[in-house]
């Protein structure tokens, strides 16, 4: 345990300042979305879309546009992924392991005694305390936001909301750094990994986003796609939890699926010179 | 309990198609320091690699103070200090935050201590960034995480890489001190012949991913190889000298100045003395080879003659 702490507190080390400066650039974006709300009317969305019956009935979700949370929801949360997500699988992808190989520390490393599952654990601790302080930096700054914001506070203070939202973005953001770690232990390459875990997220991205789209006969295929769990929308903007459990469920589920894929790879591959 | 630590059996790795090692077999003894000398590309490294796990034989057996490298690779691991050939980019990180990392993995606490003293006798800088030392500096790192903690087994790949000879001797003398203090074994991979000639106990020569000869250093000098030294009163005709010494016996054959010498074997002194009869030269040393000869003979030999050699020497212990 003490050997899986050693590893997370060094990744750490080298990481501090990207978590705190992206943490930080990323909260105060969130903190100006919150403060546009002073000066913008969005009680005026809901007079525009209720003459637009039919324009409303193919874009419903622009309704959240009308209160405080679905405004932030849909500025912020809803593109979390492209906001924070592609740095962390650009992080993930480099420090996950084949940044060690490429700098060619490796070899020394694993020379230790430390079992390749205690290191690759390390790693997956560190990328989740990351994602998790990142998001909680985004969220701490959109707190203070929401605390100090006349809309909001007359709106009401939902806590829970953000408490969850912070949650679901966490697991969602995770299933995107598992799949690059997983890619990491396969390829043990940057550019490799990087690509690799890009194209899935755009692919998922896709089809959880446009299954409305497809023919009727192949939209199950939404079940897959891990955006068709990621309702931030539902819970941020609309307070709506109904299958919140089943999301978390599924979200976590991914990623521990994708962690046990990636010890398994890991525990047996030769590591390249 | 068995003496041998490390014990190669036909020990055989492959990348796809191209050959890593090939039949590797090699024993090395507790508490002897062992050099494992071959060029780059011999296979020291992918042996040495895979004897830590960190690479999976293709077939064969190989095992460390017993145990399988594949199945029991951590409890290895935790005997063993490794100094790899290159020690990698840490980047901004200073060499007192590597060290305490790198040794905050072992179970067991590294004396701090001994660092210092080590730090201070190789004339380096803990606390100046890696990536502002020099690559023998940073090589400095390497040889403290190897030395400092208290292990069974030492391996060494190419430790005084990128050194100048002052702190090579130094290394050196902190392998000596090392082992001495601690009897632990010593697996020594180096193409530098004349380094190893000074610590280790054995050799073994690897040549094409397979060892060709494993001899204590006395021996090897010893076996059948002789340095024969011609000297005359002035350049000699070196198509002439050729045609006077029989054919096929000599090896490494050179003329410097008024000097002809080359290497033979003792089996065919005999053959050579009746050859040199027509031969005007002034003076004849015949001298055990220094390693570095029989090296070359190794590795300029073709593979029949190497395979004789070994017969011959197996034949003599």
């Amino acid at each position: 345990m003490l050997k899986v702490l050693s590893v997370i507190i060094e990744q750490f080390y080298e990481k501090k300042w990207s978590l705190l400066l992206f943490g930080g650039a990323v909260g105060l974006m969130g903190l100006g979305i919150v403060a546009m709300l002073e000066y913008i009317d969005i009680s005026a969305y809901a007079i525009i879309f209720e003459s637009m019956p039919e324009f409303v009935d193919f874009f419903g979700w622009l309704v959240a546009f009308t209160t405080p949370y679905g405004f932030v929801g849909i500025e912020l949360f809803a593109f979390m992924w492209i906001f924070v997500g592609i740095f962390l699988i650009y992080m993930a992808s480099s420090s996950a392991l084949p940044i060690e190989v490429e700098n060619k520390t490796i070899d020394l490393i694993l020379s230790k005694p430390i079992s390749r599952s205690s290191y690759l654990v390390g790693k997956i601790g560190f990328l989740y305390l990351y994602t998790a302080g990142l998001i909680g930096i985004v969220v701490a700054f959109i707190g203070a936001g929401m605390a100090t914001s006349p809309t909001f506070i007359d709106f009401g203070l939902h806590w829970d909301r953000l408490f969850i939202v912070y949650v679901v973005v966490v697991l969602h953001l995770g299933t995107m750094v598992m799949t690059a770690l997983l890619f990491a232990t396969i390829f043990l390459d940057t550019k490799k990994t990087m690509g690799a875990t890009m194209m899935i997220t755009f692919l998922m991205f896709f089809i959880g986003s446009f299954w409305q789209y497809f023919p009727e006969a192949q939209q199950d295929i939404k079940y897959v796609s891990t955006w068709f769990y990621y309702n931030a929308m539902d819970v941020f903007g609309s307070g709506i939890f109904d299958n919140l459990l089943r999301d978390i469920l599924v979200l976590g589920g991914v990623n521990v699926v994708l962690i046990v894929a990636s010890l398994l790879v890991f525990r047996r591959r030769d590591i390249p010179v | 309990m068995s003496d041998v630590v490390i014990r190669c059996q036909d020990l055989t790795k492959y990348y796809g198609e191209s050959r890593g090692i090939e039949n590797l077999n090699l024993e090395v003894l507790k508490g002897e320091v062992f050099g494992f000398l071959g060029p780059n590309g011999a296979g020291k490294t992918t042996t040495i690699r895979t004897l830590l796990g960190l690479i999976h034989k293709t077939s064969g057996e190989a095992s460390v103070f017993g145990l399988d490298p594949d199945q029991d690779s951590l409890r290895i691991r935790e005997r063993v200090a490794y100094l790899p050939g290159e020690l990698g980019e840490f980047n901004d990180k200073t060499g007192r935050r590597i060290l305490k990392y790198l040794f905050g993995l072992y179970d067991a606490d590294v004396r701090w201590t001994r660092v210092e003293e080590m730090a201070t006798a190789l004339r380096l800088d803990l606390d100046r960034k890696m990536n502002n030392l020099s690559r023998g500096n940073k090589q400095k790192i390497g040889v403290i995480l190897a030395l400092a903690p208290d292990v069974e087994l030492l391996i060494l790949d190419e430790p005084t890489s990128g050194l100048d000879p002052l702190i090579t001797q130094d290394v050196y003398r902190l392998i000596n001190e090392k082992q001495s203090e601690s009897g632990c074994t010593v697996l020594l991979s180096s193409h530098m012949l004349g380094e190893v000639e000074k610590v280790a106990h054995r050799v073994g020569i690897i040549r094409n991913g397979s060892i060709v000869e494993v001899a204590t250093l006395q021996k090897l000098k010893g076996l059948a190889l002789k340095r024969v030294e011609l000297l005359f009163d002035s350049t000699p005709d070196e198509a002439l000298l050729r045609t006077q010494i029989p054919a096929g016996i000599v090896a490494e054959f050179s003329i410097d100045d008024s000097r002809a010498h080359f290497l033979v074997n003792r089996h065919d002194l005999r053959t050579l003395l009746d050859g040199l009869r027509e031969v005007q030269f002034t003076d004849l040393y015949i001298t055990s080879p220094d390693l570095e000869d029989i090296f070359l003979k190794y590795y300029h030999g073709d593979s029949a003659s190497v395979q004789e050699e070994k017969k011959i020497t197996s034949e003599d212990s």
